[in-house]
């Protein structure tokens, strides 16, 4: 699953069908003097969307909306189209979109590496290495302790930082010296950075060991799912309930694909879950034992009950 | 049709359950305390020896009923009884005691039916005074039981962490009955699980 995917896709919300015909011709004709293939989309999955100004907000894997704007008058904002549409206009958009998704996948690139490097390194309990950055991030890792130190301190720049992008391309993992490493910082466990490091991949989709869209299985409780994504937690109580895949779980708890997509990736580096092929015990071999008394299940009472408890205690359902 | 609803919070004794109760019943939580006799499990003046009980009226006119199990070991035969039917536990766990890990095991072995069931989680009280065990030793060691529950630390001073426990105790059944068997006849009664009547 890598959801940089080759060829940046474009699609049309709420646009009249005019209009999109339109800007679909001009688009089609342009096409030779892209950087990249392009090609159109339904709205819900396209990259760039085209979208009329009083159309409802859409979910999706957008990454540029561009509003089109038919007053001539109106300033043009950056991220807006004047209509009828001029060659350059469109040409801009779609360029710049392109060369960032270019960024975006040679950024994966390093980003699948490092984080292979981590998992590999944590898994053969090898010796001490230092994670550094270029702007001066510096973490030594001591694999075979599961433990890590690091130069940030409380208050100063937090773990969830480090992967940030505009870091990555500067992140190197090294091996220290014969002589070991010379500090005195306090030692962590190492799993909140691998949490974090699970969770920056999300942008990259699974990690690479995995295949494809695998069945997952918790083996412990995940209980970092305070560090993100902020679903983690639902994310978590489904996967215990029965092995899912991640696409699956992703429509069982009702979130976009890259959420599940993080919180599998940061808890397959922790080792909180384990990936098995799609065909394996997908039946449910590990079935938890339903809860509830039968005679409240055959009622089917459960999930009226939830929501009278979560209303009476004031919680949001 | 027993219209019940139970909630058992259980754990060591001073780990924070009747004030934990107190903290999300509507009525004042009546409790059976006496004097502690037992000062080497835990130095408190009072402590519950049956149960403590408070309860939440639901819009539907039910009563989600609060139980308190005592902590004392000697009363673990009460356990089970109060836990019969109950809709899930918490257990808290108090990390200053000397041996947290220990007494985890011990109430998650009591609790193994509602466990198994996914109708558990762990609240580990006092962490910001005592950070060991860590979580990661709690979820290691309830995987060395065999049993994956969440875990997550709470004050249950603060009736948000209360709370918050509840929500992720409700997420993790509902998500349990969701992909179980819709109780028919291999239904699992809660009451037959643990083995007592209710």
């Amino acid at each position: 699953m890598d959801i940089t995917g080759d060829t940046v896709t474009y699609g049309f919300h709420g646009v009249a069908e005019t209009e999109a015909a339109l800007l679909g011709s001009m688009i089609a004709r342009l096409a030779r003097r892209l950087p990249g293939p392009v090609t159109q989309a339904p709205a819900h999955e396209a990259q760039i969307v085209f979208f009329e100004g009083s159309a409802p907000p859409l979910e999706g894997p957008c990454v540029r909306s561009v509003r089109l704007v038919r007053n001539p008058g109106t300033q043009q904002l950056p991220d807006s189209l004047p209509m009828p549409p001029h060659i350059t206009n469109v040409l801009a958009i779609f360029t710049d979109v392109l060369r960032s998704e270019v960024h975006a996948k040679g950024q994966c690139q390093v980003m699948k590496s490092l984080v292979r490097a981590l998992h590999d390194l944590v898994q053969a309990r090898g010796a001490p290495h230092a994670l550094v950055g270029k702007d001066g991030a510096n973490l030594i890792l001591y694999p075979a302790d599961r433990q890590f130190s690091w130069s940030g301190s409380p208050g100063g720049q937090p773990l969830s930082e480090v992967f940030q992008s505009h870091r990555i391309t500067g992140l190197g993992l090294h091996p220290l010296g014969a002589e070991g490493p010379q500090e005195d910082r306090e030692r962590r466990g190492i799993e909140p950075l691998l949490w974090h490091a699970g969770l920056a991949h999300a942008r990259c989709g699974l990690v690479p060991w995995v295949g494809h869209d695998p069945l997952l299985k918790m083996r412990v409780w995940p209980y970092l799912t305070g560090q993100g994504p902020a679903t983690a937690t639902r994310l978590a109580t489904l996967l215990r309930a029965r092995p899912h895949t991640v696409s699956a779980l992703a429509d069982a708890a009702g979130v976009g694909e890259v959420e599940a997509v993080a919180f599998a990736n940061a808890a397959l580096l922790c080792g909180f879950v384990t990936s098995a092929p799609p065909a394996a015990g997908e039946a449910g071999s590990d079935r938890p034992m339903p809860i509830m008394d039968a005679a409240a299940s055959r009622a089917g009472r459960l999930p009226g009950i939830f929501g009278a408890i979560r209303h009476a205690l004031g919680m949001r359902a | 049709m027993n219209d019940d609803l139970k909630l058992v919070f259980a754990g060591s004794m001073g780990a924070g359950k009747t004030t934990a109760i107190g903290a999300i019943s509507e009525i004042a939580p009546i409790t059976t305390e006496a004097a502690n006799t037992d000062r080497t499990e835990f130095d408190k003046e009072q402590t519950t020896v049956a149960m403590d009980y408070g309860e939440i009226t639901l819009a539907t006119g039910e009563k989600l009923r609060l139980y308190g199990t005592p902590g004392q070991v000697r009363f673990r035969f009460m356990w089970p009884i109060l836990a019969a039917g109950a809709l899930g536990a918490v257990i808290l766990i108090d990390n200053s005691r000397p041996d947290p890990l220990a007494d985890l095991a011990l109430y998650v072995e009591a609790f193994r039916p509602l466990a198994r069931a996914g109708a558990i989680i762990v609240g580990v009280g006092r962490m910001d005074r005592c950070p060991r065990p860590s979580l990661e030793d709690y979820a290691d060691r309830l995987a060395d039981l065999d049993i994956v529950v969440p875990v997550m630390p709470a004050d249950v001073r603060r009736r948000d962490d209360v709370l918050n426990l509840l929500e992720v105790l409700l997420q993790h059944i509902e998500a349990t009955w969701a992909f179980g068997d819709d109780g028919g006849d291999g239904g699992l009664s809660f009451s037959a699980a643990l083995g007592a009547g209710s």
